[in-house]
């Protein structure tokens, strides 16, 4: 049986809602003082967690998916020690990440992507990656090996001397990777690997985790809000929602678990808001409508228990509105579809 | 591959921390001189300001030497302590305020953060990058003083130094609880400990003129600034080489405020730190 890395047990986690300063006026000097004064009136308390629990095993890639505000970077920011929970308990690689937090960091390996990478747009790559090389206890000579190592490997060597503005983004984001790839250590807390990134990037960026970390046999947590990427990465997937994880399984398990029924998908011409209340109004689980070109086509994706009846509604409710028809399908379910279902709180 | 393993006996403690402050100086460093036009311009600033300030200290001198004749200086010296004395007590009280602001607002707080060395070295380094400055600064007072002709008193050095050590523990007390406000009262855009103390030295302390030409109901609010008693026995040191365990009142309200300022300072940062790891106030990652 595989060794338990990463522990986390009955974890909450509430902020302080602070009063938000929109100054109508250019205050000049005077900001702070009405920024402080405003920004030190609590609002009330948003319960970013509410008890989650899971382990994850040494070697896997796990991931968590959610919407905004789900909960998903308090999650890792608490497994990574940067944040301390209100009560339960986390432990990582048999430390214990509230009681040690220093000691937990030399486990662990936080990596964001976005400003608060903390990359200096003035220094070089190789200087940025230097820095934190020393905060990972490297010698800048050591660390200087090391970053040639690590720089080969994401194919940024050319660009070794250049700052960090000079890159598109995907190599942005494979620099903050070339980061947490330095230190050596048996835990990754990806926060959104491919968030910001375009379809190319995005696919090179889960290929170097795939392959690279996966060999290592490096234990992975990731967020993401896309489902494709879990189950493209993910050995295993917590589905988190208001703070709490209302699913979790491998893809297969998740698609088993919830009885959505079956997938009927239009696709169609002329679908107003009026065609789309009589359609919500069958007895369906769920309905998603993507428009494209400008909105004159619409795919229109229902989850339903009882397809064939859904079909012979929706094509009548269709025909009697003069929508042209394209293409009809009945079939299962993607994760996708039926993760779109829990967050629309269509599922339970 | 090197592992980290290796080195995690070899380093910590406050070696480790030093090496992390030195790189992260470096880091700094080499941001400043990055734009090295924008270098060039803040020393020019710098020097034509110092020039302003003493030629205006020559030209009200007269009129200022019969308020400051019991220190046995001129108004331009008399001056150019007063400006030496705020810029070594400003480093004590605004350097670890600094320090954090710099790295919340460039996100590098959230690199330190991360890391098992925490904040520790990244302070360190910041405050030492506001030392830096602070001593290029007082070496263009120097150096722009010595050129106009200055008269210095430099023979007094010891206890001068006395002063120093004695007379700036109260500002290491003010420093932490400006620091302090950050998390504690979430003041991101400036410190009001320090806008405040920074206020109220420049017409109470004595810095620019001596307090003595303040009306007497006033000079009740000097009595409660460590500076008024710094920029005094600073004056005196230098002037007229006296020790300050040999100026009782200026000695005892120094430590008075020092044995009040210190311990609330160092409580307050704490508990703002223990703040900023429950409320992730430190962190720009959200």
């Amino acid at each position: 049986m595989m060794r338990e890395v990463v522990v986390v047990k009955d974890v909450y986690k509430s902020y302080p809602k602070y009063k938000r300063f929109h100054p109508g006026t250019v205050l000049g000097q005077a900001h702070w003082f009405f920024a402080t004064l405003y920004r030190s009136k609590k609002e009330g308390i948003v319960e970013a967690l509410k008890g989650v629990s899971f382990t994850v095993r040494n070697g896997e890639i796990f991931a968590i998916i959610g919407p905004n505000g789900a909960g998903k970077t308090t999650l890792i920011k608490c497994i990574g020690a940067v944040l301390l929970p209100d009560r339960g308990y986390i432990e990582v690689d048999g430390i214990d990440v509230v009681r040690e937090p220093l000691k937990a960091k030399k486990k662990i390996n936080i990596i964001g992507a976005g400003y608060w990478a903390g990359f200096d747009w003035s220094l070089t790559l190789e200087e940025n990656l230097e820095l934190y090389a020393v905060l990972y206890g490297y010698s800048p000579k050591e660390a200087r090996k090391r970053i040639r190592e690590i720089l080969d490997i994401l194919k940024l060597r050319d660009k070794a001397k250049e700052n960090p503005t000079k890159l598109s983004s995907g190599e942005k984001q494979r620099l903050s990777l070339a980061r947490g790839f330095i230190a050596d250590v048996p835990v990754y807390l990806i926060d959104e690997p491919t968030i910001g990134l375009d379809p190319v990037g995005a696919r090179e960026v889960r290929d170097y985790i795939k392959r690279e970390l996966k060999r290592r046999g490096i234990t992975i947590i990731f967020t993401t809000h896309f489902m494709h990427e879990a189950e493209q990465l993910a050995d295993r997937i917590a589905i988190l929602k208001e703070g709490k994880i209302i699913a979790l399984g491998n893809p297969e398990e998740l698609k088993t678990k919830f009885d959505v029924g079956k997938l009927v998908e239009f696709k169609a011409y002329n679908i107003y808001e009026d065609i789309i209340k009589r359609i919500k109004a069958l007895e369906i689980t769920y309905l998603d409508v993507f428009y494209r070109n400008y909105g004159a086509e619409a795919i229109i994706k229902i989850l339903t228990k009882k397809p064939e009846e859904t079909l012979d509604n929706v094509i009548d409710i269709l025909l009697n509105s003069k929508s042209t028809i394209l293409s009809v399908d009945i079939r299962d379910p993607s994760l996708e579809d039926i993760y779109r279902a829990i967050i629309g709180g269509k599922v339970e | 591959m090197v592992k980290l393993s290796e080195y995690e006996l070899k380093r910590g403690g406050l070696k480790f921390v030093l090496l992390i402050a030195i790189e992260t100086l470096k880091a700094e460093l080499t941001k400043q001189f990055f734009l090295m036009a924008n270098f060039i311009i803040s020393l020019v600033d710098l020097i034509i300001g110092t020039l302003a300030y003493f030629y205006l200290a020559i030209f009200i001198g007269e009129a200022m030497n019969r308020y400051i004749t019991a220190y046995g200086m001129s108004y331009a010296e008399y001056l150019l302590i007063g400006i030496l004395g705020n810029i070594i007590g400003g480093f004590f009280i605004h350097s670890l305020y600094e320090a954090i602001s710099i790295g919340y607002w460039s996100s590098e707080t959230d690199l330190y953060i991360t890391s098992p060395i925490g904040l520790k070295g990244m302070l360190l380094g910041y405050v030492l990058l506001g030392l830096f400055w602070r001593c290029i600064t007082i070496f263009v007072l120097v150096v722009s003083a010595l050129m106009i002709g200055v008269p210095l008193h430099y023979q007094n050095l010891l206890q001068v130094l006395e002063v120093l050590l004695v007379g700036l523990l109260p500002f290491i007390g003010l420093g932490l609880i400006s620091a302090s406000t950050f998390t504690l009262i979430n003041s991101k855009s400036g410190s009001p400990i320090s806008w405040l103390i920074e206020i109220l030295q420049r017409i109470f302390s004595g810095y620019y003129f001596p307090i003595q030409l303040l009306p007497p109901y006033i000079r009740l609010i000097s009595l409660g600034l460590p500076h008024t008693y710094f920029f005094e026995a600073l004056r005196l040191s230098v002037a007229k080489g006296y020790w300050i365990h040999q100026t009782p009142h200026l000695l005892y309200p120094l430590i008075i405020q020092s044995i009040i300022l210190i311990p609330t300072g160092i409580i307050l940062f704490k508990y703002s730190i223990i703040k900023a790891e429950r409320t992730g106030d430190l962190s720009r990652w959200t």
